[in-house]
């Protein structure tokens, strides 16, 4: 997939090359509205992630340029915690999907994938990983075409974790993806662990090998 | 009305004292100078009764006009040469008829003098009632008229200084019902009474500078919460990235994830004073009918697993309210509350008792056994124990929150039960 991006704080966007370098995609960067609007022109990419705060111009205003010349690319705005105004003007211009600073690099990455998934499979909305596949049309998860009855936490993590598969996604990342807000304020992840528990047990009672590989005091990885 | 009492306060005391003083004077001099007339007369009455006397004719006393009572007798021999004269009070029974016991003051001239060969001694008596009734008449008149007089620029008095001072209360009024956070600043009523005139544009000048300086603090915090999210949001995915290698030493992930998880931290913090400048900013602005209780379990429900993990048990008791609020203030409000209530919770049975009624509503749950200091609790960063990280500031968002709406928050601590209590 190839994904261009369009940030202007150095720090910030060399992260953010290196994250989806490292996990296989193609990159291109542009830092200011000018140099973005160039490259959309030339229209060969599947997917966009837009700052809103660049120096000479709102990302925003770049949404228009996109859906002239790339039709099919996803929107990914990236906008800033508080700014309502650009979430909700970003998604009536056409922008797919934002994001809010600061972010988990993972929440990123299933971010981009949703929207990829959206714009380019149709009907066919799948996440599989080994011989667990994942109908998100049907909110199903199934291990060798048997379904697995999980609860909706369960489903979520495993979709989360499905989508970043071999990174080491943070309980922090997670618990902010599946729960939300409130997580920030946990005093302890216990509740992130024993979901991960029975989400665990469930898979290995249906005879899937270990996948979920805990690594203590950091996260979960599906490898 | 303190000030229109001192001013007139004062004045009205020696007003009085004049008067009274006054009064008393002009009575005592009305009275002796019409007494002292009274010694003219009897000189004259003297006078008359001698010539009449030495004329030798037969007279009776009380068909002259000499003075009032005349008391005459002989004495064997002169022995006053200078006459004497003095008061006297005695029963005069046909003076009054109205009251025959009264009592009447006399102006009494006592002279001796010889007639032929005898030597008589004589006393002539002047009433003074009628004097002092005179007195007391004019002293009457005039007390009253002063009195009434004094009265009437008494209240005329009262009346123009309220009037006088109406831009100045109008003043205090204007700023008693200012607030920085208003956004306004309010007109002062043109006066022509310099000093008044002076107080107005004084107190909008400072009102000027509160709101700048207000302003310019409010505009500092935002930046430098804005800032601050690019720079975490750098560290926390160069983070995320280093722990991403395989190879790291448990030292070295240790490491990682103890700075990883300071920066969440930051994120937190940061996230909390957007919230909190955002209240202030008034972006909360608009509302809608909110069930409160259908909010409540909603947010239970969002909190059930964090609940289950730490073993507590949430309970409620909701009547059916509904409000005219900011739904989303509201809902962070909750947040807070019930996410206190699981997250200090200690003991073996913990739990968390929910109570929403007409009057407000109530967080109870098990917690440590030493009660929060009550003092400060709702002031910003005040930490009720100093490994927790986000306590201070979510108390005073709630403060913030609870302001905004206008209702009254409050902590009560009883037998190892916290209790956070909302009335509104």
């Amino acid at each position: 997939m190839r994904i261009l991006i369009i940030e202007d704080e150095k720090g910030f966007r060399d992260t953010l090359v290196q994250f989806l370098q490292q996990n296989g995609y193609e990159c291109q960067t542009a830092t200011t509205y000018k140099k973005g609007s160039e490259l959309l022109v030339g229209g060969a990419f599947d997917c966009v992630l837009l700052d809103v705060g660049l120096p000479d111009g709102n990302g925003i205003e770049l949404i228009q340029l996109v859906k002239v010349h790339s039709p099919n690319c996803g929107i990914l705005v990236i906008s800033a915690k508080d700014a309502l105004d650009d979430k909700i003007r970003g998604l009536e211009l056409g922008a797919d999907d934002y994001i809010t600073k600061p972010f988990h690099l993972a929440e990123l990455h299933a971010r981009i994938q949703s929207v990829y998934r959206r714009r380019n499979f149709g009907g066919k909305n799948v996440l599989q990983f080994q011989d667990i596949l994942i109908k998100l049309n049907e909110k199903q998860a199934f291990f060798n075409d048997k379904p697995l009855q999980l609860t909706k936490k369960e489903y979520e993590i495993l979709v989360f974790l499905t989508g970043n598969p071999t990174y080491l996604v943070t309980k922090e990342a997670l618990a902010d993806a599946i729960w939300g807000d409130k997580a920030d304020m946990a005093g302890s992840f216990d509740f992130v662990y024993s979901q991960i528990k029975n989400l665990k047990k469930k898979l290995a009672d249906a005879g899937a090998a270990d996948y979920i590989k805990v690594v203590y005091g950091m996260g979960y990885k599906l490898y | 009305m303190k000030l229109l009492y001192k001013t007139n306060i004062f004045s009205s005391l020696v007003t009085v004292i004049l008067l009274l003083s006054g009064v008393l004077i002009v009575y005592y001099t009305v009275i002796h100078k019409i007494d002292r007339e009274q010694d003219v007369h009897l000189q004259n009455d003297k006078h008359a009764l001698l010539l009449l006397l030495h004329q030798g004719k037969p007279f009776q006393l009380f068909n002259t006009n000499i003075g009032e009572r005349i008391k005459i007798h002989a004495i064997p021999k002169q022995t006053f040469f200078k006459d004497s004269v003095w008061d006297n009070t005695f029963k005069d029974a046909d003076a009054d008829q109205d009251d025959p016991q009264e009592t009447i003051t006399f102006r009494n001239l006592y002279f001796q003098t010889k007639i032929k060969d005898t030597t008589f001694e004589i006393t002539i008596s002047r009433s003074l009632a009628e004097g002092d009734e005179i007195s007391s008449y004019i002293a009457t008149a005039i007390f009253l008229f002063l009195f009434f007089s004094l009265l009437v620029l008494f209240l005329l008095n009262t009346y123009i200084s309220k009037l006088i001072f109406r831009p100045f209360y109008h003043t205090v009024r204007k700023i008693k019902d200012w607030s920085v956070t208003q956004g306004y600043l309010p007109e002062f009523t043109k006066t022509d009474i310099n000093e008044f005139q002076e107080l107005n544009e004084t107190v909008k000048g400072l009102m000027i500078n509160i709101v700048d300086d207000f302003t310019h603090q409010k505009e500092f915090t935002e930046n430098i919460s804005h800032e601050t999210q690019t720079p975490v949001a750098i560290i926390s995915g160069k983070l995320e990235l280093l722990m991403q290698d395989s190879t790291l030493t448990p030292e070295r992930q240790k490491l990682l994830m103890e700075a990883y998880s300071a920066t969440q931290r930051l994120k937190r913090l940061n996230q909390t004073l957007i919230s909190l400048t955002r209240i202030e900013n008034k972006q909360y602005g608009e509302v809608s009918m909110v069930s409160l209780d259908s909010v409540i379990l909603d947010t239970i429900e969002k909190f059930q697993d964090f609940a289950d993990a730490g073993n507590i048990k949430i309970t409620h008791s909701l009547m059916h309210i509904e409000k005219l609020l900011n739904e989303e203030l509201f809902v962070l409000m909750l947040n807070n509350l019930i996410m206190n209530a699981i997250k200090h919770n200690y003991g073996p049975k913990g739990f968390v008792h929910i109570e929403l009624n007409a009057n407000g509503l109530v967080v109870t749950n098990s917690g440590w056994q030493e009660p929060i200091q009550k003092q400060d609790i709702f002031s910003r960063f005040k930490r009720y124990k100093t490994t927790d990280d986000s306590f201070g500031l979510g108390l005073s968002i709630l403060k913030k929150i609870t302001d905004f709406l206008g209702w009254y928050i409050s902590y009560e601590y009883h037998n190892g039960e916290h209790r956070f209590l909302v009335e509104w």
